[in-house]
């Protein structure tokens, strides 16, 4: 058997990541620089329509995303080393930023199993260009 | 030698054995430094320890105010009260002489601000601050919300008395340091992320006209511009790579004052206002210079 590939949306012109399904349609990020340029994105593609629509700007270079049973939507903030959570008003509260007193490296992808806890991989990434003023540790 | 001139009339400004002292040290990454001249005193911040600091010549330090919602910028107004920019919580606010908070200015046109990171009140008690949104991208960050919502990072004049907000400038990368001329017929506000300090005239109802370029700071060694002051003879002091540079009214870079650690930001303070107090990460430095920095809050 073969694979068919459609195009669904884009290209973008950036890199893509991130994407998680929300009951209707297909939510995933878009990553820019600098860290707080308004193009680090998440995206909404509802396939009922083919649109693609902003769901949230300025997310600081939010990589993977992930619901929980919930609905509540979390991410990993490449650019801030923390997960986040984006709230249904709008607002975005910071989560887990430190493990044994030591700032996490560069959150990247998660997910949320049944017990609503999360898991996520945190790999070293680069740290140079992490947003002014870094921390030392 | 801890400055270099690039200009005979550096010297004026600072002695070639001019030094760096240690004036208090043990923090995390200090800001907002401002000289009280009636009562004689420093405040400064330390934006990840969470604290506002106080220096009494003689006494050494002590906590203002702990915490402080990661406050930044930090002046005095024409009646001695600090007036603070509040950065991770995302206001401008005052501490009144009685201790408790009044929030200035949190939301312009309903959306709430970014996060406010310099300060300075002109002579007619009008607040100018800049508010870039670093603030909420900083690792770290603890503020309530991290959500970016205004599209423009701004410089915005606040009218202590109905608390008016109004926006002065939409178009820079990085607005940060910010200061009046000694006449206050201009306004200097530099740009982190461009590295450069635009010059504003201000006009009669305080606002700001014809932009346009000072001067840039390129070069290497750590720093960026942020902090910014004037002294009393109208030269132009900004933290930049390598330390704090120094302006002639005119824009020329007349010398480097090399600081031992990065430094954000500093006052010019002291009894004879000719002392600058640097605040480089863990430690406040000073160093005696010879032209005096202009007053800020009440002068008796």
């Amino acid at each position: 058997m073969s694979w068919n590939f459609e195009l669904a949306a884009g290209p973008f012109g950036s890199s893509l990541d991130g994407p998680v399904w929300d009951g209707e349609a297909l939510l995933f990020t878009r990553q820019a620089l600098p860290a707080n340029s308004v193009n680090n994105r998440i995206l909404r593609y509802d396939p009922s329509n083919g649109e693609t629509t902003d769901f949230r700007s300025w997310t600081n270079q939010t990589i993977g995303l992930g619901f929980s049973r919930s609905g509540t939507l979390y991410g990993c903030q490449w650019a801030g080393r923390r997960l986040v959570r984006f709230n249904r008003d709008g607002t975005t509260s910071a989560l887990s930023h430190k493990i044994g007193g030591l700032y996490h490296n560069r959150p990247k992808e998660l997910v949320v199993d049944s017990q609503e806890r999360i898991w996520f991989c945190d790999p070293h990434g680069d740290l140079r260009d992490a947003i002014y003023p870094q921390i030392s540790d | 030698m801890v400055s270099e001139a690039f200009s005979p009339d550096f010297r004026r400004i600072i002695s070639v054995d001019a030094t760096f002292e240690k004036a208090a040290t043990g923090f995390i990454f200090i800001e907002g430094p401002v000289w009280n001249y009636r009562d004689s005193y420093l405040i400064w911040v330390d934006i990840i320890g969470d604290t506002i600091w106080k220096w009494v010549p003689g006494q050494g330090k002590s906590i203002v105010m702990r915490p402080s919602a990661h406050a930044n910028g930090t002046t005095f107004d024409h009646q001695g009260r600090l007036v603070v920019a509040g950065w991770s919580n995302r206001n401008v606010w005052r501490l009144e002489l009685d201790g408790s908070v009044t929030t200035l200015a949190s939301h312009y046109q309903g959306k709430k601000i970014n996060t406010p990171n310099d300060i300075v009140v002109k002579s007619d008690g009008n607040i100018y601050f800049t508010d870039p949104s670093n603030g909420m991208h900083l690792v770290g960050h603890q503020g309530a919300d991290l959500q970016k919502y205004l599209d423009f990072e701004g410089v915005f004049k606040l009218d202590p008395d109905d608390l008016t907000l109004t926006l002065l400038c939409d178009d820079m990368t990085f607005p940060n340091g910010l200061c009046f001329s000694p006449d206050e017929s201009l306004m200097y506000v530099n740009d982190t992320t461009d590295h450069y300090i635009r010059v504003f005239d201000v006009g009669v109802d305080g606002t700001l006209s014809n932009g346009r370029r000072f001067a840039e700071l390129h070069g290497s060694g750590p720093g960026h511009p942020d902090g910014m002051k004037v002294d009393i003879e109208g030269n132009v002091y900004c933290t930049g790579p390598g330390g704090v540079w120094v302006f002639n009214p005119q824009g020329n870079h007349l010398g480097l004052m090399k600081t031992p650690e990065q430094c954000h930001n500093f006052t010019i303070g002291g009894e004879d206002l000719k002392t600058i107090f640097f605040a480089c990460r863990t430690t406040v430095y000073r160093m005696g210079v010879n032209i005096p920095g202009l007053v800020v809050g009440p002068a008796a």
